[in-house]
């Protein structure tokens, strides 16, 4: 399909949006409502275009203007300016943008005029100041003044929607992002505009935001109507260091923008990655960044005369050890690492195993995994049927809970073009209808999925697990296997609950199940890089010690993991390599400073088996250090040299074992083959998002917003 | 030899004319079924079961109607539009959110002849292979729903409703939907959304009614007046249907008069009538000097009240010629004697407060700004610049709106600045206008 804009001429697929065709052009019309992943909706009107296109004649021809050679096909103009948000590119269509037309850029003049009619300009205090579409909009293609001579709308500000999103109802330009993206992705009507003309607002009608994914909300305002309550004043975009990375709060993998200023971690916003998380992440993972700030170790410290904690250098640190380990050899020594550890840091981990021959070696969470192909999150959105079993998404994996949605919704991913994803997509229509007979979820407790599932039930994972490969009186498991049986794409997701509880038969009966239907297996890793470490055999050996036998060991060191807070006890000489001074640093003899994985450089592996990027944030830490740097001090306790010193040759180790550079990993990630999982029983293991220290203990509004007195109360009575 | 055409009626003075749309209006219970069948009511739809649904779309088309909601869209090929054996419930929608200031006609229509609706309705469903019709009636309208009602229940005692009706192995039913008072909800796919119970905001066509439209099913939508038109394009055939009115413009059409004229009302004229004769020889002629006739609700351009303009045929073709549109027929007469920029200030001001607030120019240029500049020109505020600058505004929500509601305010903000540049300059500059304000004319 031709398409002109401003004199250029395109080769585009049918189906292309006219919007999609200027900026494939490199040309460029501002937009406020349209949005990759939402429906197009023709709200704002800013992207107002010139077109026209050929009309044909009754037997097929095009009309045609000119004589002999020279015709060319006549272009009908429409007469007046279009939004091209909302209208499909046609074959020879004829695009005149500002750049070449007067009409359309005194119409987007006008426009703009007409947007910040009620906005109160208040950029100054306002946090969207500095990356606000709207402002940027308004300098490229505004008059630069106003002829408004009245008064603005007043309406409600800074009026907290719930603990983490602030509305301003003044800054509004009724866009129409947020109520679309609630209806359209999570798919939970909520927000909505009440009343109509000029007295338009967005509120709910119920006060409140669901929990799960409403701060996405605050990414897509394109004006500061909607902030991010928890980094609300606590710097200007400007100001902040963007650092783009992966989060590793659970197996997903989403990309994410951490924001830092003065070395303090202010902000996280969604990055786009089209094959993880699209646009989107969950609450936990946006709002969970308070521990990352505050109360860090930043230096060792080790026990002195009186038994007391106190701050040390390194080198006292490796002498503490050192006196701890006497009368003891690296058999006794036990490793337990957190399970969102960088395969950077398992490589060192595995050799210093290696080195030192110790069996004792754990990360946690971990669970016995299914040795299957994961599907992708892609394959699962363009899936004709899921069955969740003994999963909480909620709680283990929510963005793929969005990903199962979208699969729902007929799964119909934007097309890509020069400038990205395409801007307004027309088959992505308002108030999608959810088909939801391809869905079943089956788990011990009901889980917000299951609202949109078509069959759900409330079943023990094994119980479900045996109906499902075998016979089942349940019509929920019933339809579950039909599911499995008559899908072209069926996939099969297994949580927490079912994995705990895989028996020797029901691996058998899963593998039959796979040769038997179409069906694919993800079952969900337990902790962010839980399928990474386990291909890298940093499990315990034959006679080596589980994380939850940490009391059996002599001496360990245990990595970001809170081993005391669960109930375990201390080993005779315990090692804490942690960010904080949780319960098991405080009774540790040696405690080393972590850095959280918002600092580090590395490797994660998330459930599809994609390798992502982690970049170091520059946040204010002191000495601490990954655990490259605390395996090196251990081992120069211990005598041995390790290969590995740093991240350098840990990476440099690490590509070559891949066969991929991850040095320079594309920040979408790469599928690249693991190679074998290791496999070891493990404790049972229940999934949560949410952790200690994760949300700030005191809202930021209560702090800044006036609360009147109240008025005193007359007691009827006495006199 | 041919025969040579018959001369068309536009007169309702021809005395081959005879009223039909409001012809039971007046009679004593005219709204019940009895009356009904007494002045041959559901004679229409036994000829339509009679012939086959395509001939009723045959005939719908061959009769010339357009559509009588404003547009003037041809109703058969509309008809014609909904999907053949796809395997969906269709489904037909009457639009009887009759909402344009100067419109009343199908307020009568119902409440006083609510069978003739319903078997409209009746013979639409059968034509588009419909089950089930909605009239989404205008919530002010009680008295019209009351009586709509009562008459669906009335039909469907009789047999004219609900399962295999006449015996004709058609099923179609009616249910009634009150509004809830918005004039956008007279825009079809806004009157859609209201109906399923979300926002009336418009929605982003394509995809169409035919195609997509209630519920996601193949809909069509008409006015009151135009099922009501086809009951009596069934009950005289098309070529009488086709007889009346001018070349493009056919049938018999409900004028409504309001102003000053001695008898306003609703007159039921054949299309191509001058407004000479609806104003002088049915109204009974202007009570004080008019100087602007609006042709079609107030959402039409305002003409002059010239020689020229009175003897204009009210039709779509003579009005689209002379800068207006016949819109719904509601004709409105603005006195000399009141000020132009308070009277479009009344009308603005109607079109700011029901702008569903979907798009921006609609929303913050009609409604925040372009309705405080009347304000501020009525209350003698207004400085010299001021018209340019509405001029300007004019020009940028015209044709850029989502929906034509923004488009419909603006008609009388340029058609009135156009006639009455004079008035409007006057009250900028020196704050008092040409023709103070007076007590109603009602009251004098």
């Amino acid at each position: 399909m031709k398409v002109h804009v401003d004199g250029i001429s395109l080769d585009l697929p049918a189906g292309t949006s006219a919007i999609d065709a200027v900026f494939h052009a490199g040309k460029d019309v501002p937009y406020f409502c349209a949005h990759p992943y939402l429906s197009p909706v023709g709200a704002c009107r800013m992207c107002l275009i010139e077109s026209g296109s050929p009309r044909k004649n009754p037997d097929g021809t095009f009309i045609m203007e000119g004589e002999g050679d020279a015709a060319t096909p006549k272009i009908f103009w429409f007469p007046k300016p279009m939004a091209a948000c909302t209208m499909l590119a046609t074959e020879g269509m004829q695009i005149k943008t500002a750049a070449t037309s007067e009409v359309v850029a005194k119409s987007q003049a006008g426009m703009m005029e007409f947007t910040l009619l009620n906005h109160p300009l208040d950029c100054p205090t306002c946090d969207k100041g500095g990356a606000c579409e709207l402002q940027d909009r308004a300098f490229e293609y505004g008059y630069g003044a106003s002829r408004f001579g009245f008064d603005r709308r007043h309406a409600e500000k800074h009026y907290p929607l719930s603990d983490y999103v602030i509305l301003d109802q003044e800054r509004c330009i009724h866009c129409k992002r947020c109520v679309r993206y609630f209806e359209e992705v999570p798919g939970q009507e909520v927000l909505d505009f009440i009343e109509r003309g000029s007295h338009t607002f967005i509120d709910t009608a119920e006060g409140g935001l669901p929990v799960g994914f409403q701060g996405n909300i605050t990414d897509i305002c394109p004006v500061g109507a909607l902030l991010d309550n928890v980094a609300r004043f606590r710097g200007r975009n400007w100001e902040y260091d963007h650092t783009p990375t992966t989060c590793t709060l659970c197996p997903v993998g989403c990309s994410i923008t951490v924001d830092a200023r003065n070395g303090s971690l202010e902000r996280i916003v969604a990055g786009e990655n089209r094959e993880v998380n699209e646009a989107w992440i969950c609450d936990a993972g946006r709002f969970g960044h308070v521990f990352a700030s505050e109360g860090r170790l930043t230096t060792p410290m080790i026990r002195n005369e009186d038994g007391q904690l106190v701050t040390a250098t390194w080198d006292q640190a490796v002498d503490a050890i050192r006196a701890g380990m006497v009368g003891l050899d690296a058999h006794d020594l036990a490793v337990f690492l957190n399970a969102d550890s960088t395969l950077e840091e398992g490589v060192a981990a595995e050799a210093f195993v290696g080195l030192t021959g110790l069996a004792s070696v754990d990360h946690w969470p971990r669970q016995p995994g299914y040795g299957a192909d994961a599907p992708t999150l892609t394959e699962i959105a363009q899936s004709d049927g899921v069955v969740v079993l003994g999963a909480d998404l909620g709680e283990e994996a929510p963005v793929l809970e969005l990903r199962i949605l979208e699969m729902l919704r007929g799964g119909l991913l934007p097309a890509e073009f020069h400038h990205g994803t395409a801007i307004a997509d027309l088959r992505l229509v308002e108030r999608p209808a959810r088909k939801r007979e391809k869905l079943a979820v089956i788990s011990s407790k009901p889980s917000r999925l299951s609202e949109n599932a078509g069959f759900t039930a409330q079943l023990d994972a094994a119980t479900a697990l045996a109906g499902l490969t075998g016979s089942s009186d349940n019509a929920a498991v019933k339809a579950a296997t039909e599911l499995l049986n008559k899908a072209e794409r069926p996939i099969l997701i297994l949580g927490a609950e079912a994995l705990s509880s895989l028996s020797g038969a029901a691996r058998s009966a899963l593998q039959s199940l796979t040769q038997r239907t179409r069906t694919r297996i993800l079952a969900l890793p337990a902790g962010a890089n839980a399928r990474g470490l386990a291909s890298l055999n940093l499990v315990p050996r034959s006679g080596g010690l589980r994380y939850d036998q940490l009391s059996q060991a002599r001496v360990a060191l245990v990595s970001r993991l809170d081993p005391l807070a669960e109930g375990q006890t201390r080993p005779r000489f315990l090692i804490s390599h942690d960010t904080h001074l949780t319960a098991t640093a405080q009774q540790a003899d040696v405690v080393l400073p972590a850095v959280t994985n918002y600092e580090k450089r590395g490797t994660t592996v998330n459930l599809e088996g994609r390798l992502l990027p982690l970049r170091p944030a520059a946040l204010k830490n002191g000495e601490a250090a990954d655990l490259i740097r605390a395996l090196g001090i251990v081992a120069e306790a211990l005598d041995v040299k390790t290969g590995i010193r740093g991240i350098r040759s840990a990476q440099t180790l690490l590509s070559e074992r891949l066969g991929v550079n991850v040095a320079e990993l594309p920040i979408h990630g790469l599928i690249a083959p693991l190679g074998m999982r290791y496999d070891a029983p493990a404790a049972p293991y229940t999934p949560q998002l949410w952790k200690e220290g994760m949300k700030r203990s005191d809202p930021v509004y209560s702090a800044g917003m006036i609360e009147l007195p109240m008025a005193p109360t007359f007691v009827a009575g006495d006199d | 030899m041919t025969i040579a055409p018959p001369r068309p009626i536009t007169s309702a003075k021809d005395p081959r004319f005879a009223p039909t749309l409001y012809a039971n209006v007046g009679r004593p219970e005219s709204w019940t079924l009895q009356s009904y069948l007494l002045s041959g009511g559901y004679q229409a739809v036994q000829r339509a079961f009679a012939i086959g649904n395509d001939a009723v779309i045959d005939e719908v088309k061959k009769s010339g109607l357009r559509g009588r909601g404003g547009a003037g869209f041809a109703t058969g090929l509309k008809w014609s539009f909904m999907p053949l054996n796809d395997g969906k419930p269709h489904l037909i929608l009457c639009n009887a959110d009759e909402s344009e200031p100067g419109t009343f006609k199908d307020r009568y229509l119902m409440s006083e002849d609510p069978h003739q609706l319903i078997e409209g309705m009746i013979i639409g469903g059968f034509a588009m292979r419909a089950s089930l019709g909605y009239i989404y009636i205008r919530g002010e309208y009680v008295q019209a729903a009351e009586r709509i009602r009562a008459a669906i229940v009335e039909a469907r005692e009789a047999g004219f409703l609900g399962k295999n009706i006449l015996g004709s192995g058609f099923d179609f039913d009616l249910q009634v939907h009150r509004g809830a008072g918005a004039y956008i909800c007279g825009e079809e796919t806004a009157l859609m959304n209201s109906l399923e119970g979300l926002r009336a905001n418009p929605r982003l066509k394509p995809p169409f009614p035919a195609a997509s439209g209630l519920y996601g099913l193949p809909t069509t939508i008409n006015n009151v007046e135009t099922f009501c038109a086809a009951t009596q394009i069934l009950k005289y055939g098309w070529e009488w249907h086709a007889g009346m009115g001018t070349e493009k413009s056919k049938g018999t059409k409900l004028f409504q008069i309001s102003g000053p004229v001695a008898r306003p009302g609703i007159y039921e004229l054949p299309l191509g009538t001058t407004f000479r004769e609806l104003i002088f020889d049915w109204a009974g002629g202007p009570l004080e000097d008019i100087k602007v006739i609006i042709p079609g609700g107030s959402s039409c351009m305002m003409l002059p009240y010239t020689e020229a303009i009175l003897d204009t045929g009210m039709d779509y073709e003579a009005l689209a010629a002379a800068g207006s549109s016949l819109g719904t027929g509601g004709v409105t007469l603005i006195p000399k004697a009141d000020c132009i920029v308070n009277a479009t200030w009344n009308i603005v001001r109607f079109y700011a407060h029901e702008s569903c607030g979907k798009c921006t120019p609609c929303r913050e240029g009609i409604g925040s700004w372009m309705v405080r500049m009347y304000e501020k020109q009525v209350r003698g505020q207004g400085q010299p610049g001021d018209v340019q600058l509405i001029l300007d505004m004019c020009d940028n929500i015209g044709g850029r709106s989502f929906c034509a509601l923004a488009d419909a305010c603006l008609s009388p903000v340029m058609s009135s600045i156009k006639l009455f540049r004079d008035e409007y300059d006057a009250l900028a500059t020196t704050g008092k206008p040409i023709y103070p304000a007076r007590k109603r004319w009602r009251e004098a």
